[in-house]
């Protein structure tokens, strides 16, 4: 074994560096809590035109903060202590609500790394035990050796590869064997045991790729639209602008005269600029050099710039498949993953489930189709070869047209009511049969049956005997794939419209979430619904 | 080797064609109970500001809009009357199935939904009363399966939702110990 055995049974400290770690927690915590007081406070301060920096008080005021919270980061470290035993692990912290966390290595569903640039100048780690259902602290070990790391992953792997044989399956359904083998490939680890094996490694994202991820990133589309607002609202701005470019114009006198509109427009691209430039620098911090590999049963991924984040996610815990891509990942032919382990389980004792630890998804940023599908005969495919993630699958069955109407009636109920109620209340009784309001509702009417058309083409579901894949989307598209055996509820939906045609919707009930088939043949859903009981029931395989 | 029999899937047990258990006939006129208290605590707040505003300084208000509060009372009036009949049209389309392996709920008048959760999934199950619902002999029972979303069944008879909780509770730790059961046999 490549680490050492720590010592049981002793009450330890984390590095005294994990006081960085909290110095951050702390940080978060009033930001998250206190932000909105200061804020309001600074607006009053403001409103009455109370003058903190000619009173003095001000800086005063952020001395005593940056004490107060340097002081908690340094309580909460001094009052955080661990200790390992043969089969689990206690942490104890906190000194105003002090907790006590008690994880059986069992239990822990992964044990997942992150390294600040602090963390690895000093060979420290921070270890996050994912633990859904124990848990209503955070299961968090700041500033740890990485040996100490690596020999808690190890016993965990260890217990859990235990339990897994005595289940008579390893996580991926193979026979014991299998599982062996992957045991020993464990103890033949190499030193780093952090490091992906050679010819297991899944995907590996190049810089080029970073670019890419920062173009389909969402917040590109959202600040995007922020920007064109803010554009709107800059108007009264419009002339401090062109006074700056004026001035600049003078500067340069050889550029020639700059139109005002030729100024606008160049605000807008430098804009535009900046912002691709935030998503993809975003990128990089979050994926740089991230790397997804197999590793004995579980799949592991890494990456990131300053702080590198390691996710570790057992094949056997994961819930559910999603590959989805959004315009702008379609046009690079690329998709992006996510693999849900079990969300929160709640505990006997309490019925909120707010404040469950939820297990990390582990998300791939940006793969090949060849490589979801891969991945895909991994996690679900000695059990469910029928199913697939590629949305264009010509194996997808169409949901039933009605479905269109049911989009277009919800979608144009809202505008068309809304419209009718500003028309009376701003033109009277006489508007409502104007040509007009006619108009108002012809446009409503033609772009949802639009987007209903999209959507129901967009629709779609396979299954086979053990398991079930849905697709949907407008722009983009999105799949999720799940084993029948970890369904954990099954209901079957039927609205007036859906009654009338002998229609239904089927949801299935995850861990992981809710997946939805909606307007198929009330029979199918009926007889999928018995059928996925049936599954359920007589399985003898764990589900988590 | 295992044996991996062909299952004929038209045989399989049809959760539809089950003996859908009603709620307790009191359950409709509890909820009813709940609606009236809560239509005569707004309706008493309604009431105070509406004679605030008639006697204090706002009496502007009302003769600006002399019909405004006419109209507030009569939406309010309409909203509790309906709110007041609703249980007795929804009450009799819920209803709850327990069957061997799984526990059935249905509901709903016009978007009608059948929900199934087998006792396999089933973390853990409570019984809950409020004050209310203890004044008309009702119990709650609650299932929790994993991933959230606890699973209500509301309107129970006391007695009933003690058996049935008394029942799931054996259900799911025979259920647990079957898994156990035969994860030990199943590598020989």
């Amino acid at each position: 074994m490549s680490a050492s055995r720590p010592d049981y049974g002793v009450w330890r400290r984390t590095s005294p560096f994990a006081v960085v770690f909290f110095l951050g927690a702390t940080v978060r915590a009033v930001a998250g809590s206190y932000i909105q007081l200061v804020a309001s406070f600074g607006a009053i301060a403001y409103l009455t035109r109370f003058d903190f920096l000619t009173r003095g008080s001000l800086p005063w005021a952020i001395l005593l903060a940056v004490l107060a919270i340097g002081a908690g980061a340094l309580l909460r470290y001094s009052f955080f202590r661990f200790k390992l035993e043969e089969d689990r692990i206690l942490i104890r912290q906190g000194f105003v609500k002090r907790t006590a966390l008690d994880v059986p290595f069992d239990r822990v569903q992964g044990i997942n790394v992150e390294r600040s640039l602090v963390d690895r100048a000093l060979g420290l780690v921070t270890v996050r035990l994912d633990t859904a259902g124990t848990a209503t602290a955070e299961g968090r070990l700041p500033a740890v050796s990485t040996e100490l790391a690596d020999w808690l992953r190890t016993r965990v792997d260890r217990g859990r590869r235990g339990k897994r044989v005595g289940d008579g399956e390893d996580g991926l359904g193979r026979p014991v064997g299998e599982a062996d083998a992957g045991a020993e490939d464990l103890a033949g680890m190499p030193e780093d045991a952090s490091a992906p094996a050679t010819g297991k490694v899944l995907v590996s994202l190049t810089n080029s790729d970073m670019l890419r991820i920062g173009l389909a990133d969402r917040k590109a589309l959202v600040l995007a639209g922020a920007l064109a607002a803010l554009a709107q609202a800059a108007e009264p701005f419009e002339e401090a602008i062109l006074g700056v470019l004026d001035g600049l114009q003078t500067a340069v006198a050889d550029l020639g005269t700059f139109s005002q509109a030729t100024a606008v427009i160049l605000v807008v691209l430098a804009g535009l600029f900046l912002l691709l430039l935030a998503v993809v620098i975003g990128a990089f911090l979050r994926h740089h050099d991230f790397t997804l590999w197999r590793q004995g049963t579980a799949f592991r991924s890494r990456g990131g710039l300053l702080t590198q984040k390691e996710v570790v996610v057992e094949s056997a815990k994961i819930q559910q498949l999603t590959l989805s891509r959004n315009l702008v990942l379609r046009w690079f032919g690329r998709y992006r993953l996510e693999a849900l382990p079990a969300g929160a389980i709640p505990v006997p004792g309490g019925d909120n489930t707010g404040n469950l630890e939820i297990a990390e998804n582990l998300t791939v940023p940006l793969l090949d189709g060849s490589v979801a599908e891969q991945m895909r005969r991994q996690v679900l495919g000695t059990e469910a070869p029928g199913l697939t993630l590629i949305p264009a699958s010509p194996g997808f069955m169409r949901v039933s047209p009605y479905y269109i109407r049911a989009l277009v009636l919800r979608s144009v109920a809202v505008p068309v009511l809304g419209g009718a109620v500003f028309t009376l209340g701003q033109w009277g009784p006489a508007a409502i049969t104007s040509a007009p309001f006619a108009a108002w509702c012809l446009l409503w009417l033609a772009l949802s049956g639009l987007i209903g058309l999209q959507s129901w083409r967009r629709r779609g579901y396979l299954h086979d005997e053990e398991g079930l894949a849905s697709r949907r989307g407008l722009i983009g598209s999105r799949v999720d794939a799940f084993l029948f055996r970890k369904v954990q509820g099954v209901t079957v939906k039927r609205s007036p419209l859906q009654r009338r045609r002998g229609l239904a919707t089927l949801e299935v009930h995850l861990s992981s979430g809710v997946v939805t088939v909606p307007y198929i043949a009330r029979d199918t859903a009926a007889g999928l619904r018995d059928y996925i009981l049936y599954k359920v029931e007589s399985t003898r395989l764990p589900w988590h | 080797m295992f044996p991996n029999a062909q299952v004929p899937t038209e045989s399989l047990p049809h959760a539809e064609h089950v003996d859908w258990q009603p709620l307790h006939p009191r359950f409709a006129r509890r909820l009813q109970a709940g609606v009236l208290l809560r239509v005569l605590v707004f309706g008493g707040i309604g009431a105070g500001l509406h004679y605030g505003v008639a006697t204090g300084g706002m009496a502007v208000l009302i003769r600006a809009a002399p019909l405004l509060p006419t109209v507030v009372w009569a939406v309010f009036g309409v909203i509790s009357l309906w709110a007041l009949a609703w249980p007795a049209i929804a009450v009799p389309y819920r209803g709850y199935a327990v069957r061997d392996r799984d526990i059935l709920y249905r509901s709903g008048v016009l978007w009608r939904s059948v929900r199934a959760v087998p006792f396999n999934r089933i973390q853990h199950t409570k019984t809950d009363s409020t004050p209310l619902d203890r004044r008309f002999g009702l119990a709650n029972l609650s299932v929790f399966p994993a991933g959230g979303g606890a699973h209500k069944i509301r309107g129970l008879g006391g007695e009933t939702a003690e058996q049935l909780w008394v029942f799931v509770s054996a259900r799911i730790e025979a259920e647990a110990a079957r898994a156990t059961e035969s994860s030990v046999r199943e590598p020989a």
